[in-house]
């Protein structure tokens, strides 16, 4: 049986003037890189606003699941995840 | 101390053993960055600016270079030419450039007691006198000490290059403004219109400093052959590797970073300002070591405190008491360079609260003054002082207790953030009821006109990150612990304490060890109420590791196949064969040699924590005196891996919080001289200041930890000043929305 189930990528709301306005997008991915490609597709110029080249932006987290990714771009997706990107936190 | 928990399921964790370091501490034995002596050591000492913001048209070094004595003196012309570059450090970034420009400064002082120039000489004395011999000549410029005025068009700019990052996007006009964040959920403008009451209120608070007791200090070896060995005061030794990396652009393989004892760091010593100053001297002295030390002026005046702020926030709730919208505008100092933890007090603002309805806009905005150091939940106090005390006054518009208030509105795992992030398992609404049902909650005010108890939440992220451990088996059962976190609060028991309890031993028989840059694998610093956490998760691998191996050293011994050895307890197995862990220790010759291991981590799971205080006060209407007459402190604190260590923090989290909220903050003239930078004129609480600060240990097990652990150091500095000012609004109907709340400022409050 084909699942219908997909990641859900919250759009940062600084950037949701790229996505009309979305606050969330079911993209078909397995992993953040693939999530954040299918969001350039559909939304051209937001891969730039997220990323510097193949990177994540430095002040930016990703969030898979609530907790903070390592691996950022190579992080596996499973099909019901939840990809945040917020803004990075340090602590003293 | 009280504990609301389960029954201890644990031999080791959870108790209090002696401290391993106790005796060398006590005794003045531990040996701190300035108890460094070398061999042909040299002394340096700083040329710092007069001003706060001017061009250096010129610097002449000439006499402080012809004076008996003096061995070398170091500019800016003998720093490499750094271009821009974002360095990711742990859980912190940097741009080297502007990292490289506050350690020295280049064609312009941004900050009183920017460093300028530096000495290496044959004593304190000349070095001292050398730097009064060299001769700058500056072109004034208008300081930039205000983050609204910062934000003006005219404004005076301080660094040319500097364009608004948002979210990716950036700016095409010189400005003051780093950064602009922006998280929004729901419909905020519907949210207020269903509300029935609203509050909006402004907020001010002052920059103040971490306060630790001891200055900062580096002393640094360059060999000939390049290699670089440095003694210094930090929170991290890789951090700083990293960071003399980077400035001086040499390779991480040829520096060696010595982390000497610590008095002390709260965020405040993760960046470098000595170490870079040191290794260029020892280079250019003709490779002889160099140490240079601050005074305390030196760090009041030059080392990173934490933001001053303005912050509005509006919040509505309705009829029944829920919350319905909540906005806030936040500007925090980012200091001389761009680096705020306005994103950080962006987060936690109304982090304990389930808002559908919100929006919080951030500004980093740079100041000429001293660049901004992380302090102990950065930027936590400031945004809980605001949001805080305005969700106090939404409970008292409804007449609600505030306890009852925050418990109908307050986050469960599931609910999400502004920005969207769900919680997972967290401990709020249990923190918050063992708040209300402490024995302090429950009883009456202290008798005595003007008393007044206040209540505040507060929540911090913690972290977890990149930490290493190795260990070693004795012959007599005892395990040497090698690891590579810089011991502030009591780490060494705490780490070695979940390896005793992994083996089956006791916290005695662990020797823990601070290693040095080239001993361990790479650490992160002592940071983020990570060490407990990540580095005491390396540790039990570095333990499971060494369990294996033993296995295999039993079933050597026991002609056994190793799959037949258990492991429980501290005892070895395999049928009829017993051996606990140190007989099995004695016999290690008789099965191959020595036993070690190690283990390398970067652990997700770091769960956040929160915090719920209580605090009595009196004020006296005359001076404006606040006297703190009892003070509690609930937290969410996970499994408590050392419970006395949990209360320590939470204590000393809660004192820094009373001087922010009562007396702290640096203070300037109009040309940004700094007027305090002494500890007799920038008042910390001391013991007088202070009651008992009553602990209750929440401890709703973190389940991704393998004991259960949270950070539990951050967090119990949020809610202080709030719960402060709500205390003297309940005693005498004032609400102080500028910190700190000075008997000058609280009287003028109680003029109006």
């Amino acid at each position: 049986m084909v699942s219908l189930l997909m990641p859900t990528i919250f759009i940062p709301a600084p950037i949701r003037d790229l996505t009309g306005g979305k606050v969330s997008v079911a993209v078909s991915a397995s992993s953040v890189r693939e999530a954040i490609e299918s969001l350039e597709a559909e939304f051209p110029g937001i891969k730039d606003r997220l990323c510097e080249g193949d990177r994540v932006r430095s002040n930016i987290s990703v969030l898979v699941d609530g907790q903070v990714s390592h691996l950022k771009m190579r992080e596996k997706l499973r099909e019901d995840s939840e990809v945040h990107f917020v803004i990075a936190i340090s602590g003293g | 101390m009280a504990t609301l928990e389960k029954p201890n399921q644990f031999k080791v964790i959870g108790t209090s053993p002696l401290r391993h370091d106790g005796v060398d501490k006590v005794t003045g034995r531990a040996a701190y960055g300035a108890d460094i002596r070398l061999p042909g050591m040299l002394y340096g000492a700083v040329l710092r600016s007069p001003h706060a913001h001017a061009k250096i048209l010129s610097i002449d070094t000439s006499e402080a270079e012809k004076l008996h004595g003096v061995h070398a003196v170091v500019t800016a012309k003998d720093f490499p030419d750094l271009e821009s570059k974002i360095v990711e450090l742990g859980e912190s970034v940097i741009d080297r450039k502007y990292q490289s420009n506050n350690v020295l400064a280049r064609d312009k002082v941004l900050y009183f007691g920017h460093a300028v120039a530096a000495v290496a000489a044959t004593s304190l004395h000349v070095a001292q006198e050398a730097v009064n011999l060299i001769r700058v000549e500056y072109e004034v410029l208008s300081p930039v000490l205000d983050v609204r005025k910062a934000m003006e068009s005219g404004s005076p700019i301080l660094l040319d290059d500097l364009r608004t990052d948002e979210f990716g996007k950036k700016g095409d006009q010189p400005t003051n403004v780093a950064w602009h964040g922006h998280n929004e959920s729901g419909d905020v403008e519907k949210g207020f219109k269903e509300a029935k009451f609203i509050v909006e209120r402004e907020f001010n608070t002052k920059m103040v400093h971490q306060g630790y007791i001891e200055p900062q200090n580096g002393t640094a070896q360059y060999n000939p052959d390049g290699q670089v060995t440095v003694w210094c005061s930090t929170q991290g030794s890789f951090g700083v590797r990293e960071q003399v990396s980077e400035i001086l652009e040499i390779p991480v393989s040829n520096i060696r970073v010595i982390p000497m004892e610590i008095g002390g760091g709260f965020g405040g010593k993760n960046g470098v300002y000595l170490e870079p100053l040191a290794v260029l001297l020892s280079k250019k002295s003709g490779y002889r070591p160099v140490k240079l030390t601050m005074s305390r002026a030196d760090v009041l005046a030059a080392t990173g405190p934490t933001s001053g702020s303005y912050i509005k926030v509006k919040m509505g709730a309705d009829a029944n008491g829920v919350i319905t919208a909540a906005e806030a505008t936040l500007l925090y100092e980012a200091g001389a360079y761009p680096g705020s933890p306005v994103g950080g007090a962006m987060a936690v603002l109304f982090a304990p609260y389930r808002i559908e309805n919100g929006r919080v806009d951030g500004y980093d905005i740079v100041v000429n003054k001293p660049r901004t150091a992380a302090y102990r939940a950065p930027g936590g106090t400031n945004a809980a002082y605001a949001a805080e005390t305005v969700v106090d006054e939404l409970a008292e518009k409804l007449g609600m207790d505030p306890i009852e208030f925050r418990l109908l509105n307050g986050v469960k795992e599931g609910d999400r953030r502004i920005d969207g992030a769900a919680f997972k398992t967290i401990g709020y609404l249990e923190t918050l009821q063992a708040a209300k049902d402490s024995d302090h909650y429950q009883s009456p005010l202290p008798t005595g006109p003007n008393t007044g108890r206040g209540f505040a939440s507060g929540f911090w992220f913690n972290y977890g990150g990149k930490s290493s451990a190795s260990a070693s088996v004795n012959n007599d059962g005892t395990v040497n612990l090698m690891e590579g976190s810089v011991d502030i609060g009591g780490s060494r028991t705490s780490l070695a304490m979940q390896l005793a309890e992994t083996l089956g031993i006791t916290a005695e028989d662990v020797r823990p060890f601070v290693a040095d840059t080239n001993e361990v694998g790479y650490t992160e610093g002592t940071y983020g109420s990570r060490t407990t956490f990540a580095t005491g998760w390396a540790v039990i691998e570095t333990g499971k590791a060494l369990i294996e191996k033993l296995k295999e050293r039993a079933a050597i011994l026991w002609e056994v196949e190793k799959d037949t050895v258990q492991f429980e307890n501290g005892v070895f197995s395999s049928g009829e064969h017993k051996l606990t862990f140190k007989e099995l220790a004695e016999k290690l010759d008789d099965t191959g040699g020595p036993v070690v291991a190690s283990a390398a981590v970067q652990p997700k799971g770091n769960a956040p924590g929160f915090a719920a205080h209580i605090v009595d006060v009196e004020v006296d209407p005359d001076t404006g005196k606040v006297q703190i007459l009892r003070y509690t402190a609930v937290q969410d604190v996970g499994k408590a891996i050392y419970p006395n260590y949990v209360e320590s923090q939470i204590q000393g989290g809660v004192a820094q919080g009373v001087g922010w909220a009562l007396n702290e903050e640096y203070l300037y003239d109009e040309q940004g001289r700094l007027l305090n930078s002494s500890l007799l004129d920038y008042r910390m609480p001391v013991a007088l200041d202070l009651p008992m600060i009553d602990t209750i240990l929440v401890e709703k097990t973190n389940p991704d930890h393998p004991f259960g652990a949270k950070g539990v150091g951050e967090v119990c500095i949020v809610p202080p000043p709030a719960a402060i000012a709500n205390a003297i609004h309940n005693a005498v109907g004032a609400r102080v929305t500028d910190l700190p709340m000075s008997p000058a400022k609280v009287v003028e409050r109680l003029k109006e």
